[in-house]
């Protein structure tokens, strides 16, 4: 094992691949900042180019891609409030609020750091528990699948926003939207009101930058000329962010919640970021002594968002590389890479082929090292200018980014429309005090909550029972009745109190 | 969370919507194969419940607090009703325009001319703004990443006549 990972160390610091590794971290945080390309997309299109590459080039190159745009997504949600990748949703919660009171660096430092602390620990995990987390992920099977999912849509619905009520009809909301398009079973259109373009579903991308995107920039044409930032607050030098100053007593236990849960969402297949960093978002503020301070801009909320949805990214090459089924987007084209170069998954990988696979795992810790380096130059000194811009300016701006992203993701006219139509829902949903994450983790999830349902039901012979009788099952299930009526319990918990308090004022004063 | 008559108010309003959206969603697909039906029918009766928990809560609170001056952490619904509808506008005139006279003409002209009607004065910055967009649209998308980008019914009605003409288009 550690002969391994030193042939692995040795073989990925030799400066080509150093090189390479930079070159994929810049170009990951361009395109993950750039609205409309994912880390998917980057990678992919860098397949075809690493085919006449050394395998640990190519594989530098695919780590620094990977890591880079998980980072990058971040910039565009913290400046902007679009998110630039869905893994960055989270991010914009207390991001967005941050740098709209002047507090710019200070939020882009956070989350370059809290990435870099998320892919450290996920590569960590790669590195050495990689086999008995596969083992764990196998044990998944649909029903857990499909309780995991409901509890993620339940948990996120009511312990996100204010209300628990709003948060679940958002949950609701995202449900149904993740039901439009084809069923695959009967093979009969839901929803799409004759709409051929709408057969395929609504694509996750053009939803994220209607419910952010859009409403941002009529909020920005709704401010009258002279409003808006206050630029001496954007001056990156002399904000004195120090680090001694940040408030690490709320930002280690976020790291330490943040990369556990992003290790865990990410072994298990097609969940990904976007569910890693809202999960962990919701739990955070659960936790927290102040949970009215988050989406007001607490530095906690971007340090767990982002710790969560970069410890996703090597988590998601745990049971691709050990069992061939890749977690992610990213994971499957890293294992169509490795095929190309001639590595087959699976365990004798580990064995038969230790210092490319090992030298891979080192890049991707490597690779969120670079990320403070690199990517939180490149984020201050060239993409912080953007707030500089006034809202009367802005606001076009990001149509026209929300325009042109949406567009090329399937270089389909249609899709702009539905961004136009969409956005009137974001801005009711944000004007209403309506949560939005749920309604994007329900969208996201409902089908994978839709197919395991369904298959469970086919195993079992539409007998239910299969949903409470299998120990993690029972587990999940469970924990989602707690989770919807937690709320109840909370009241009833206050009332209780509150009548106790006036019982014992009112003895004291006879 | 904090109710008050202002808000019990909006709370009945949006109950009522959601209500009458999902209900209406229902009966729309009634037909569909059980199987089908079985998730987005959940979705929508829980929505429906939950809309009618909504509204009752705004009507309670609206009859508790009828009478109190009660504005207070309500924000209203549109912040100002015709600059929203100018951007509105804007955006879905230039969403109108990719496809008439394609992307960058398209581009070049709303982001200046949106930042002018919304207020912006200073020519130079919003010059820069609007040929920085198309630049930067024009490296990133045509150039590194080799999408097409709309080029718009204006430019296949000239087509014929540009080539005919033996401009390379």
């Amino acid at each position: 094992m550690f002969d391994s990972l030193f042939l692995g160390l040795s073989a990925i610091l030799e400066w080509q691949n150093i090189l390479a590794m930079a070159a994929g971290v810049v170009g990951g945080v361009l395109a993950g900042a750039v609205p409309g390309l994912s880390a998917t997309m980057a990678v992919a299109l860098l397949l075809p180019l690493t085919y006449g590459l050394s395998p640990l080039f190519a594989l530098g190159l695919m780590a620094g891609m990977h890591n880079g745009a998980a980072y990058g997504g971040s910039i565009p949600a913290i400046l902007l409030r679009i998110p630039g990748t869905p893994a960055a949703v989270a991010t914009t919660f207390d991001g967005y609020p941050l740098a709209r009171s002047g507090r710019v660096a200070h939020a882009l430092k956070v989350s370059v750091l809290s990435s870099a602390v998320g892919g450290v620990v996920s590569a960590i995990a790669l590195m050495l528990i990689a086999p008995p987390l596969a083992d764990i992920a196998l044990r998944f099977g649909p029903p857990e699948i499909f309780w995991v999912s409901v509890f993620g849509v339940a948990s996120t619905a009511v312990l996100m926003g204010k209300d628990p009520v709003k948060g679940m009809m958002a949950g609701c909301i995202g449900l149904f939207l993740g039901m439009i398009g084809l069923d695959h079973v009967t093979g009969v259109d839901r929803y799409t009101f004759g709409l051929i373009e709408l057969s395929g579903g609504l694509p996750l991308p053009i939803v994220l930058m209607a419910l952010f995107g859009v409403p941002a920039a009529w909020m920005m044409a709704e401010k009258a000329p002279g409003s808006g930032l206050d630029v001496r607050g954007l001056d990156l030098k002399r904000e004195g962010d120090r680090l001694r100053d940040w408030p690490w007593r709320d930002i280690l236990p976020a790291w330490l919640r943040g990369s556990s849960i992003g290790v865990f969402i990410g072994i298990l297949p097609g969940l990904g970021g976007a569910v890693s960093s809202i999960v962990a978002y919701g739990s955070q503020k659960q936790a927290s002594k102040d949970p009215d301070s988050f989406g007001k801009g607490n530095t906690s909320g971007v340090a767990v968002a982002e710790c969560a949805n970069n410890a996703d990214n090597a988590a998601s090459m745990i049971p691709a590389l050990t069992l061939g089924i890749p977690g992610s987007g990213v994971a499957a084209i890293v294992l169509a890479g490795l095929l190309i170069h001639g590595f087959e998954s699976g365990p004798q990988l580990f064995t038969d082929h230790a210092e490319t696979v090992f030298g891979y795992i080192w890049a991707m810790m490597f690779t969120s090292v670079m990320l403070i380096l690199i990517g939180g130059g490149l984020a201050t000194k060239l993409f912080a200018q953007v707030l500089r811009t006034p809202p009367m300016i802005m606001m076009p701006i990001v149509v026209g980014l929300a325009v042109v992203g949406t567009y090329t993701y399937e270089n389909n006219i249609f899709n702009v429309y539905l961004l136009f139509g969409l956005g009137f829902l974001g801005y009711a949903l944000d004007r209403l005090a309506f949560p939005v994450a749920p309604v994007i983790l329900g969208l996201f999830l409902g089908p994978k909550i839709e197919y395991n349902l369904r298959v469970s039901l086919l195993i079992s012979q539409d007998d239910p029972s299969i949903f409470w009788t299998r120990p993690i099952s029972i587990g999940f299930a469970l924990a989602t009745v707690l989770v919807i009526f937690y709320p109840l319990f909370r009241n009833g918990a206050a009332s209780l109190c509150r009548s106790w308090k006036a019982g014992r004022a009112a003895r004291q004063s006879r | 969370m904090r109710v008050n008559g202002r808000s019990g108010i909006q709370d009945i309003a949006t109950g009522s919507a959601f209500l009458a959206v999902s209900a209406g969603l229902l009966v729309s697909s009634s037909s569909l194969p059980a199987g089908a039906a079985m998730l987005p029918h959940a979705a929508l009766w829980a929505l429906s419940l939950l809309s009618v928990a909504l509204m009752i809560r705004g009507i309670r609170a609206r009859w508790m607090t009828a009478s109190a001056d009660d504005g207070e952490e309500v924000q209203p619904f549109m912040e100002n009703p015709r600059r929203l509808l100018l951007g509105i506008l804007a955006m879905a005139l230039y969403i109108v325009g990719i496809e008439t006279v394609g992307f960058y003409i398209s581009t070049a002209l709303f982001i200046p001319l949106t930042a002018f009607v919304l207020g912006a004065r200073n020519r130079l910055a919003i010059g820069m703004a609007g040929a920085g967009f198309v630049l930067f649209c024009y490296a990133v998308f045509s150039v590194l990443f080799e999408r097409v980008l709309p080029e718009g019914l204006l430019f296949s009605v000239l087509q014929p006549g540009l080539a005919g003409m033996g401009v390379h288009v």
